[in-house]
């Protein structure tokens, strides 16, 4: 602990150390019969302060000590002095202060503290040989009756520790940037497989380079305000060798906010790239048949439901990056005891929980707030199935409510539901090609709800006008579609059964269904022309 | 579109967004948060900051994670001043003095933050303000110890209690209580207690 001292006096003109904050000090609680004053335990401490400056150990005797003292009570109304010495300190010298507190009192407790549950206070500090005691700053003191120096202290701003962050287990694979159903399908049980090995919350620094050297996964951090998400995955434009995928996050988060973020879409691809593949596919297609972009939407509305069950789901996902499945919160509790009852599984997983987002980092443990804090986590608790799914009004509240069910016996119910809605919605994405691309669509069209001119079409023209940028400047001047149905596969594909990576049959297992069933057909296409017909290329 | 001169903001995270990452102490709580936006957004409805609609449409191949809540989206060229800053500075110095954060409320700031700012930095009544709302407790010991021998809050202002030599403030306890009573007498301050040490909070 560096001491600086500060350039001006005190208005008793003292000089004043300036001591950095330290939430914790090693604390020596007694018990006394007579509640020492600040004289007794002045005269305590400089006999140690003499030991010290006497030992013929250089080691003891060269350095700079600092010692704080406390008054408090406990529970039951028992007074208590604590002498707090510095967390690291040589045994030595812990033992010369037990010594002489002995001779004044029973010590109770040798403990690590907090500042705050001893109510502590710079009391001295033996600076090298120097002895100081601290004194009111504006009282006026004779210095030269003294065998020590008298000064008086301030401390600088606290400072709320940053929160304790692990390394990322070793990685041993690397992924292409580039991904498709059958590369993705091999990699996320491998990053799934990451996580569950995690030991505790990582950084974002550490995820992020994960993510762009191991996984394949571009990040960005967009600096621009005409971002007004916080995060997003977003495919690239699909080719023969699949498509990059892209987390874009909000550059002006707190890098514990993007953490959480990244995990967030992180989890979106480990679950939901088939879906971003296929929406991409979809609007690819939609550049040469407008109509299909709204069918599409309706086949994923009808399969998919609302997106906050996509969102639920990565969440779910995503509270094992910050929590991984060594928390597990049921065992930690029934080992845990506080302020005489137990800690429940929930509480406990919203203080873990909260430490890891800013703003709301708690301050340092202190049991002098213990009845507050505990407070606050039941109101939140209360909120919980309150909470609205589709506006959780934080993050915080969005993730705690998805920490909070990932254990629950419904969840595994949920994720195999969603995997085979998303299976169903590949199986159908072909067939739906297929119809929209015959040209003799119309009555199909018609059955689907869309009259021949496109009255009740989403049309979105802005979009028709420029390829998305996806970094590929050759491939945005001549944007290509390289999955169309051929007139030979077409019955083929309407009736061929696929199976999407995502269904639990077919984990691990390669998937080539996509690539038997349509024969790529690239069609260049310039902006500002009319997409041309598949036959007449 | 939003152009460059907007920033998105929400419960989760508008301080840094706005330029007021220094405010954002790890001390507060949720509820002193809260009331903040509340106050900022407030802020924001009433000086026409607001760009309404200014999230746009999610396209097929994205799956993107809105910002929840109350989220907004602001001008950043009408908080030019700091004027926001200020009273979200002084909503947090009167949440210090006991008001609940719930019962705040942008008007009375506002015109506490005007009388504030008529107060003149030359007789040290600006700066004993200012240390007041740092001090914890807020008496006028407190505001001493914040000001005396520190480099001057406001050094280009010639301020008669500024030590030539050193360059740092030299008031004295009695000229620090002699304003805090002046300043209540000016409805700028009020007394929070009868009996010494007295506590100080600004008069709303």
């Amino acid at each position: 602990m560096a001491i600086l001292e500060r350039k001006t006096r005190d208005p008793g003109g003292k000089l004043v150390d300036v001591y950095p904050h330290t939430p914790f000090v090693s604390a020596i609680c007694f018990r006394f019969t007579e509640e020492p004053g600040d004289d007794d335990l002045r005269a305590l401490v400089l006999s140690v302060f003499e030991e010290i400056a006497g030992s013929a150990n250089r080691r003891v005797r060269e350095r700079d000590l600092s010692i704080s003292l406390g008054r408090f009570s406990n529970r039951y109304g028992d007074r208590f002095v604590a002498l707090c010495l510095p967390e690291v300190l040589m045994v030595d010298i812990h033992f010369m202060f037990q010594d002489a507190i002995r001779a004044l009192g029973r010590i109770e407790e040798v403990s690590r503290a907090a500042w705050r549950d001893v109510e502590a206070r710079h009391f001295g500090r033996y600076a090298n040989g120097r002895f100081i005691f601290y004194a009111d700053p504006l009282l006026l003191i004779d210095q030269e009756e003294q065998r020590w120096e008298w000064r008086s202290f301030e401390v600088e701003g606290t400072k709320i520790p940053p929160p304790r962050r692990t390394p990322l287990p070793a990685i041993d694979f690397v992924s292409g940037p580039r991904h498709d159903l059958e590369s993705w399908a091999l990699l996320s049980p491998k990053i799934a497989e990451v996580v569950s090995e995690m030991h505790g919350p990582s950084s974002y620094g550490a995820l992020r380079r994960a993510a762009k050297s191991h996984f394949g996964l571009q990040v960005r951090e967009v600096t621009g305000s005409s971002f007004p998400h916080y995060g997003m995955l977003t495919a690239g434009w699909v080719a023969e060798d699949g498509c990059e995928v892209t987390i874009l996050l909000r550059a002006s988060l707190p890098a514990q906010l993007k953490y959480v973020v990244l995990a967030h879409e992180l989890a979106h691809f480990v679950r939901h790239f088939p879906l971003v593949y296929m929406n991409q596919i979809a609007e690819q297609v939609a550049w040469v048949h407008p109509r299909f972009e709204s069918l599409y939407g309706a086949m994923v509305e009808r399969h998919l439901g609302a997106p906050s069950r996509l969102e639920n789901d990565a969440n779910n996902f995503a509270t094992y990056l910050l929590l991984p499945p060594v928390f597990d919160l049921d065992q930690m509790a029934s080992f845990m005891f506080e302020g005489g009852g137990p800690v429940r599984p929930e509480e406990l997983g919203w203080r873990l929980l909260q430490s890891l987002f800013p703003d709301g980092a708690l301050n340092e443990a202190s049991w002098a707030e213990i009845e507050e804090l505990q407070a606050t986590i039941q109101r939140d608790l209360d909120q919980r199935s309150s909470i609205d799914v589709d506006d959780p009004q934080t993050l915080q509240m969005a993730m705690l409510r998805a920490l909070l069910r990932r254990n629950e016996e419904g969840i595994s119910a949920e994720i195999q539901s969603l995997n085979q809605d998303l299976h169903d919605l590949h199986r159908d994405l072909g067939p739906l090609i297929a119809r929209v691309s015959d040209p003799a669509a119309g009555p199909s069209m018609r059955e689907a709800g869309f009259d021949d001119k496109g009255a009740n079409t989403e049309f979105r023209s802005q979009r028709r006008l420029l390829p998305p940028v996806d970094g590929r400047g050759d491939l945005c001047r001549t944007p290509r579609i390289p999955i169309c149905p051929t007139s030979d596969n077409r019955a083929a594909a309407t009736t061929l059964n696929w199976r999407s990576p995502s269904h639990p049959s077919h984990r691990g297992k390669p998937v080539a269904a996509w690539q038997r069933s349509f024969v790529d057909h690239t069609i260049v296409l310039y902006p500002f022309q009319r997409p041309l017909p598949l036959d007449s290329r | 579109m939003i152009d460059d001169d907007q920033v998105t903001i929400s419960r989760d995270s508008f301080l840094e967004p706005l330029g007021m990452a220094d405010l954002a102490d790890g001390e507060r709580s949720r509820k002193e948060f809260d009331a903040l936006f509340a106050l900022a957004v407030e802020y924001c409805g009433t000086n026409h900051l607001i760009v309404a609609g200014a999230i746009p449409g999610q396209a097929l191949s994205e799956l993107a994670w809105k910002v929840p809540g109350t989220a907004i989206t602001v001008r950043l060229g009408g908080l030019g001043d700091g004027e926001l800053k200020a009273i979200l500075g002084l909503a947090l110095f009167v949440i210090a003095s006991g008001v609940p954060p719930t019962a705040l409320a942008l008007t009375p700031l506002v015109a506490a933050l005007g009388r504030i700012r008529k107060l003149r930095t030359a007789y040290g009544e600006r700066s004993v303000v200012e240390a007041l709302a740092r001090a914890k407790p807020a008496d006028a010991r407190n505001v001493l110890l914040a000001l005396y021998g520190k480099p001057c809050l406001h050094s280009d202002a010639g301020c008669r209690f500024l030590d030539g030599e050193s360059g740092a403030c030299a008031i004295s306890l009695e000229e620090v209580e002699k304003l805090l009573a002046w300043l209540v007498d000016e409805k700028v301050l009020r007394q929070l207690n009868p009996t010494e040490p007295i506590e100080y909070g600004i008069a709303l």
